[in-house]
């Protein structure tokens, strides 16, 4: 008797763990899926937005940030590209991130644009920095530097691309740069140049801020149409004659598997702008250094376009600068 | 610092240690084909693991030639013992299998069950027991405070 | 600074609810500590959204909480099970088991929880005072330095192993192990065979679930029975912890060695705990006049780890609190926390809130202590754990290790290799290879391996460079000594015996 009951227990137990998905969406937790470890940026993103989205969706639902970090962000959104497009399970991805590998000839397990693409949440533009110590106060120094060693992350990463394309761009490359790579994440890189490992590097504007701040670094330029709210003295490479580099950024886009109802992504999409209007979000957003440039499903995915045709342009400069 | 207590044959511990340089050998080869500065690291410490290997084959062979067939403790309970790996390796893969196929949910309070009963030979009840505990255990870990998917199994889910 | 120190002090203790918060942490950590895979980061990531509402310094204590209590649970299960519960708890097991097997498993907690705290004070002692200069102690390693340290790890490992040649053995195969996996700097992809799990490398945490967890309980399933057979004592009096706290307190040099090399070694990013504990172990081995006991239940095999283990924590903040540079997984999530909360972590951290940073040092110590004193009387009931048929056991041990292997990264394919480096892990048992220089070879492998190809960009292919860099130079010397000690030894021995 005592036996009969534990095995129904376990039964429902187990029957317990099948999602139902019967009736109006949502009904149970939805799961967004960020491609990277815990602690990083996306990682931050997401668990400041979750709980806005999942308000702005439903009652009693709660939206559950999900890491599966591996092969450079490509093991999760494959994840996310696999999955049943039901609604719940969502992403979050790395614009140009995701976009370069198929640029450097990589196979991937995935096409961005099949994605239901919910909207952008981020924009990051990139900074070029130096030592605060050095006599490099402008770019035209920066050319007219004999020796040029760039710290930065590895091979693969937007951030060593940003810097061949700039080095490029900027004409250092008859310098014969040195291409200090393989730094693990872009703190150690601008820990690395405080250093003084190199002499130049670029970095996503939000962590390069406490380095200007604490007198460590020197910014000579950012990326982006406008200037910078943290370096107001700081020049756009378009006003220095270099619109050619004003598209390098980091975009943060949410995004459901590929061949969602339509009827359902209108909802998410709706949802998501409701959250971007959001004023708690936004405070909470401004607390932990998030920059919000929000764009809807349509412009996000066209944003994709973009990166293919900007990066395919760049082909050349971009392969493995140490690989003999 | 690490003793096994189960005695080992000189003959067994040459076949390992051949074993070990035929890998070893290996990646060397491989580590050749790597481009760029990829192969430094790998063929440099390639080249240090044949030779260790091959001082470890050369001192066991020596031990071979030169001494009796079996270390100090030699038994003759060694197939038994053989017989008690295979056993627990197979317990371990039948686990990975179930887990491949069933998930963790189902995987589990098989495994459980499965080897309280035919390893253990202990009755219904108690491996009935032990495995929804377990299974429970698991559910409120990892289900509940965590709030992870576990992984479904190929069969139903994943 | 000293009012910052006494106000974070008040506000710990003046409200109920952060002390709450705090036992919340350690309950947390010890749980955590003591199931194999699950560690720290597992319970920061799982705590993080419970902070939410909370204070910045609120989420803090939580935080602090976990941290503090995570090695002291992981130290319960190596000594009961031969089992590591995190990591670096892995050197623990070598002498706190075969205490458990000898009956003496509470006075081996008694000694870890002692040692545990005394380090873990250590640790964050040194940390408030290198403060102010923690920036500059951070800027003096570079590449070329770390390459040096990761070679001085080396030379210690090779210097202390048993038997040296299988010692050096088992750490080309962790060197390998550590290959595996795509090469940022060169761009090429190792030993993957192709297979998309193998692209990140193999982590660490399910290689060490495999060697240590499910290695032994194959160990268990071959020789049956229970873990502890001395006599049919299934209990644990009050005065066995006591004697194992004060066998902490006698071996003071070994406690001291211990917290020193744990703060040390943590203070390095992409070390880890790990090498820190070994570190510790071979060194308290190297320095003992009688070294016959270790490994068989020689208490300083207990205190020497855990001292480092906990030591450790202090240790790690310095690069994070001073750059935002994580020292390890545990505080790459802190710091996530941290940007959650508003405060970024990076070089204005130190100066913009010093109040804040003490509210986690102290919070730090307080879980450091609370948590040794919850597993000495956790102590009472667990070591039971260690007379269970070993056929309960078994399984249930593998079964939870895979779950735990699985959940670090969602990734199934961790939990087959976990399983896979059971195996492997049972057989170096059997033909006796040691796996502490396997793990370690496999923890300095990139951190080796890298900063060396860095270093050689540096300086354009000059490897004059490497003795150009203070820091780097002076480890290298530390190197070249730790390699000639023994030599010296040896000659001084020669020479006696003339």
């Amino acid at each position: 008797m005592r036996f009969t009951t534990l095995l129904i227990a376990l039964l429902v137990l187990i029957s317990g763990c099948s999602s139902d998905t019967d009736g109006s969406f949502p009904q149970n937790n939805i799961s967004m899926v960020i491609p990277y470890g815990p602690g990083g940026g996306f990682d931050t993103t997401v668990r400041v937005f979750a709980p806005y989205f999942a308000n702005h969706l439903g009652d009693g639902i709660t939206v559950l940030p999900e890491n599966i970090p591996g092969t450079g962000g490509r093991r999760g959104t494959a994840t996310v590209y696999r999955a049943k497009p039901d609604g719940y399970t969502l992403g979050i991805f790395n614009l140009p991130g995701l976009v370069l590998p198929s640029v450097l000839g990589e196979k991937v397990d995935y096409e961005l644009r099949e994605l239901s693409w919910i909207g952008r949440v981020e924009s990051q533009d990139y900074v070029v920095l130096v030592q605060a110590a050095s006599n490099i106060h402008s770019i035209q120094d920066l050319q007219a530097q004999e020796k040029i060693t760039f710290v930065s992350i590895g091979y693969g990463t937007t951030v060593l691309s940003a810097i061949q394309i700039m080095a490029e761009q900027l004409g250092l490359m008859s310098k014969d740069p040195i291409f200090l790579t393989g730094y693990e994440g872009t703190t150690d890189q601008l820990v690395a140049l405080v250093r003084g490992d190199g002499n130049v590097t670029v970095s996503p504007i939000s962590t390069a801020v406490q380095y200007v701040q604490s007198g460590n670094l020197r910014p000579l330029a950012v990326t982006g149409q406008n200037r910078n709210r943290n370096f107001p003295d700081v020049p756009t490479f378009a006003e220095l004659g270099y619109p050619g580099l004003t598209p390098l950024n980091v975009q943060r886009s949410i995004a459901g598997p590929p061949g969602m109802d339509p009827a359902l992504l209108t909802q998410l999409r709706e949802a998501f702008t409701r959250v971007m209007a959001d004023p708690g979000f936004l405070e909470a957003a401004a607390k932990a250094q998030m920059d919000v440039a929000p764009l809807d499903g349509d412009r996000a995915a066209a944003e994709i376009d973009a990166n293919f045709s900007y990066y395919e342009k760049f082909k050349a400069n971009l392969s493995n600068p140490n690989q003999q | 610092m690490e003793q096994s207590s189960i005695a080992v044959s000189n003959r067994s511990a040459l076949i390992v240690a051949l074993l070990i340089l035929v890998m070893a050998v290996w990646l060397l080869i491989a580590a050749y084909d790597f481009s760029g500065g990829s192969g430094v690291f790998p063929r440099f410490i390639g080249w240090v693991f044949v030779g260790l290997t091959l001082i470890e084959v050369v001192v066991h062979l020596k031990a071979l030639v030169s001494g009796p067939a079996g270390r100090a403790g030699y038994s003759a309970s060694t197939n038994e013992i053989v017989l008690k790996e295979i056993k627990g390796f197979l317990w371990i893969v039948f686990f990975l299998v179930a887990v491949y196929l069933t998930g963790f949910m189902i995987g589990i309070p098989l495994y459980i069950f499965a080897f309280l009963r035919l390893s253990a030979g202990r009755s219904f009840q108690q491996c009935a027991i032990m495995a929804v505990a377990a299974t429970i255990f698991v559910y409120i870990l990892f289900r509940e405070l965590l709030e992870y998917r576990l992984y479904a199994g190929v069969l139903f889910g994943a | 600074m000293f009012d910052s120190l006494l106000i974070a002090f008040s506000y710990l203790f003046s409200d109920a609810v952060n002390l709450l918060y705090l036992t919340l942490g350690v309950v947390v950590g010890i749980l955590f500590g003591i199931i194999p895979g699950l560690g720290g980061a597992t319970a920061i990531a799982l705590l993080l959204p419970l902070t939410f509402g909370m204070a910045p310094e609120q989420a803090i204590i939580l935080m602090g909480g976990i941290m503090g209590a995570v090695t002291a649970g992981g130290a319960v299960t190596a000594i009961l099970l031969n089992t590591p519960g995190t990591a670096p708890n892995a050197a623990t097991c070598f002498d706190g088991f075969p205490l458990t097997q000898q009956g003496k498993a509470g006075m081996a907690i008694g000694a870890a929880a002692t040692s545990h705290v005394i380090g873990g004070i250590f640790g964050l002692f040194t940390l408030t005072l290198v403060l102010p200069v923690a920036k500059t102690i951070v800027l003096w390693f570079g590449p070329p330095a770390f390459f040096m340290l990761a070679l001085l790890g080396l030379t210690s490992l090779t210097v202390s192993s048993g038997n040296m040649l299988r010692g050096l053995i088992a750490a080309c195969v962790g060197l390998f192990i550590g290959f595996v996996g795509y090469d940022e700097i060169g761009g090429t992809e190792r030993y993957t065979g192709g297979i998309d799990y193998m692209w990140d490398g193999l982590n660490i945490v399910p290689v060490l679930i495999g060697l240590f967890a499910i290695a032994e309980m194959m160990v268990l399933f071959v020789k049956g029975g229970a873990i502890s057979e001395a006599g049919s004592q299934a209990q644990v009096r009050f005065t066995d912890t006591l004697e194992g706290v004060k066998a902490a307190i006698k071996n003071i040099k070994t406690l001291l060695s211990g917290s020193v090399i744990g703060t040390v070694i943590g203070s390095i990013p992409g070390v880890g705990g790990v090498v820190a504990a070994f570190l510790s172990y071979s060194f308290a081995v190297q320095t003992s006049k009688d070294k016959e006991l270790f490994g068989k239940g020689d208490i300083r095999g207990v205190i020497a780890p855990e001292a480092a283990n906990c030591s450790k924590d202090g240790g790690s903040l310095i690069p994070t609190l001073a750059f935002g540079v994580p020292g390890s997984a545990e505080m790459a999530l802190f710091l996530g926390v941290l940007i959650l909360h508003g405060l970024n972590p990076g070089p204005m951290l130190l100066i913009e809130r010093e109040y804040t940073i003490f509210v986690l040092i102290l919070a730090l110590l307080a879980a450091m202590i609370l948590s040794a004193v919850f597993i000495c009387i956790a102590a009472y009931y667990l070591v039971r754990i260690a007379y269970i048929d070993s056929s309960i056991l078994i399984p249930s041990v593998i079964a939870i290790s895979l779950v735990g292997a699985y959940a670090v990264h969602n990734s199934i394919g961790d939990a087959f290799a976990a399983a896979f480096f059971g195996l492997l892990g049972y057989l170096m048992v059997r033909y006796d290879y040691p796996r502490i220089t396997l793990v370690i070879a496999l923890v300095l492998c990139s951190l080796m391996e890298k900063n060396y190809t860095q270093s050689m960009i540096m300086f354009g292919g000059d490897w004059t460079g490497f003795f150009k860099d203070n820091t780097s130079l002076v480890l290298f010397s530390c190197s070249a000594i730790a390699l000639s000690i023994p030599l010296i030894q040896l000659l001084y021995k020669k020479g006696k015996a003339h």
